[in-house]
């Protein structure tokens, strides 16, 4: 049994029990999820308070709901999805500026390095991550999804409540869009090296 | 796969979250050149940004489980849903029943091809509730007994019971319905059965009627070819 198959079972355990009620089982959970949770809703919502309440909300929701889980979706798909409704609800109250994606530059398909070094990678990280809080709520939820959750697009598709297809379709807008913003913001795909 | 699929999957294939098949495909595509080095070192660059916490980016708070746990006792957890049909246990699984080794049920399975998780609300209270009236509908035709007609029927004018035979007649050939009618007026007659196979009706006759003489007297009529009072059990 791989690691990721034991983390599994083990949350499985936990959700089992929480069903009957045990604090501790809870505890143990929060500790599993918890930050990936808060960071979750963190950069959904971009407000610390915020992302603090939706943490506490989804726990809670867990332990509330627990005995619903069917094991249909992995346990860390099915606390996400309660992330992401209860993240997105908080958003619509504070009517995050987002960007419009159809506004949003979008650059050639040419890769962002191959060039002399201008920019240190520690700059550009941050440049990505300006950037990345530029867009839509849909785009930076599928990248986040991927890379920090490390979620498989099957899983997101079922997190986010929308087809693969379209899982596959936002991650490449998003991509181009973060070009884009790059792009805008000075840094010359051309010239940036990328390798460590 | 072609080119633009593999580029579509390159982010998973970087996070190693594709399966297998996908992952070779991809990393054809990669090591024959067609997605370029580039390419693949800009997803990296978002995948490490992305998946490591940021100088700014404010750490979690453990107090948070402590504050949750203060919480649980205002709550109450909901029972799990029971399914119509008990999912399917797969032969090398678990005890059953145990969390993440059933296949859904027939219920689950069924509001999986619905959809029923993306109907809006007010469009599942409606479906619901049209559900809910076929089903009454249903158990009211289901559990409603029938007028009981065995023994008696009823006439406009009220129940008159069941007429018994007195007398078995036929009509002479050519006869029409209104002289039948007025034959069995004037004699205070009704017809409780018939035509048989060969015209022959049964006809109840007023209590006080003596009915041989009766049938004697119907015998004599030209209306009538045939008349005997039925044997009485």
């Amino acid at each position: 049994m791989s690691e990721t198959d034991s983390a599994e079972q083990t949350a499985l355990a936990l959700v089992s029990r929480i069903a009957e009620g045990d604090r501790r089982a809870f505890e143990q959970l929060f500790e599993s999820y918890g930050e990936r949770v808060f960071r979750y809703a963190h950069r959904l919502i971009s407000d610390v308070t915020k992302a603090e309440e939706v943490t506490n909300d989804v726990m809670l929701e867990v332990w509330k709901t627990a005995a619903r889980f069917e094991g249909r979706s992995k346990v860390s798909t099915w606390i996400l999805g309660i992330t992401r409704h209860l993240a997105l609800n908080a958003v619509r109250r504070k009517t995050l500026d987002t960007v419009d994606v159809d506004a949003a530059p979008e650059i050639s398909d040419e890769g962002l390095t191959t060039g002399a070094v201008e920019h240190d990678r520690g700059v550009l990280k941050d440049a990505v991550r300006d950037a990345l809080g530029r867009l839509s709520t849909d785009h930076r939820d599928v990248i986040e999804l991927t890379f920090f959750q490390g979620l498989s697009y099957g899983e997101i598709a079922d997190v986010v409540g929308c087809p693969e297809n379209t899982v596959k379709t936002r991650m490449f807008h998003a991509r181009k869009q973060l070009k884009g913003f790059l792009e805008a913001a000075g840094f010359d795909p051309d010239a940036v090296e990328m390798a460590s | 796969m072609n080119r633009r699929e593999a580029e579509e999957l390159l982010p998973w294939f970087v996070a190693g979250t594709l399966p297998e098949d996908e992952h070779q495909a991809v990393k054809a595509f990669v090591d024959s050149g067609e997605i370029s080095k580039a390419e693949l070192e800009e997803v990296a660059l978002f995948a490490e940004t992305v998946s490591v916490r940021g100088a700014d980016e404010p750490a979690f708070n453990p107090a948070l489980i402590k504050n949750a746990l203060d919480q649980l006792d205002g709550i109450t957890q909901e029972p799990p849903e029971v399914p119509l049909v008990v999912g399917e246990v797969g032969a090398n699984s678990g005890a059953r029943g145990q969390i993440g080794n059933e296949r859904p049920g027939l219920l689950a399975r069924l509001l999986d091809s619905l959809q029923w998780s993306l109907t809006p609300p007010m469009a599942r209270l409606a479906i619901a509730g049209q559900f809910a009236l076929l089903l009454g509908i249903a158990v009211l035709v289901a559990t409603t007994e029938a007028p009981t007609t065995d023994g008696a029927y009823e006439t406009v004018s009220g129940s008159v019971g069941v007429l018994q035979a007195d007398l078995s007649i036929t009509f002479a050939p050519g006869i029409g319905e209104a002289d039948a009618r007025a034959l069995l007026l004037e004699r205070g007659l009704q017809i409780v059965a018939g035509p048989s196979a060969l015209g022959i009706y049964q006809l109840a006759a007023p209590a006080t009627a003596d009915l041989g003489a009766l049938a004697n007297a119907l015998v004599e009529d030209p209306r009538v070819i045939f008349a005997q009072p039925v044997p009485q059990p």
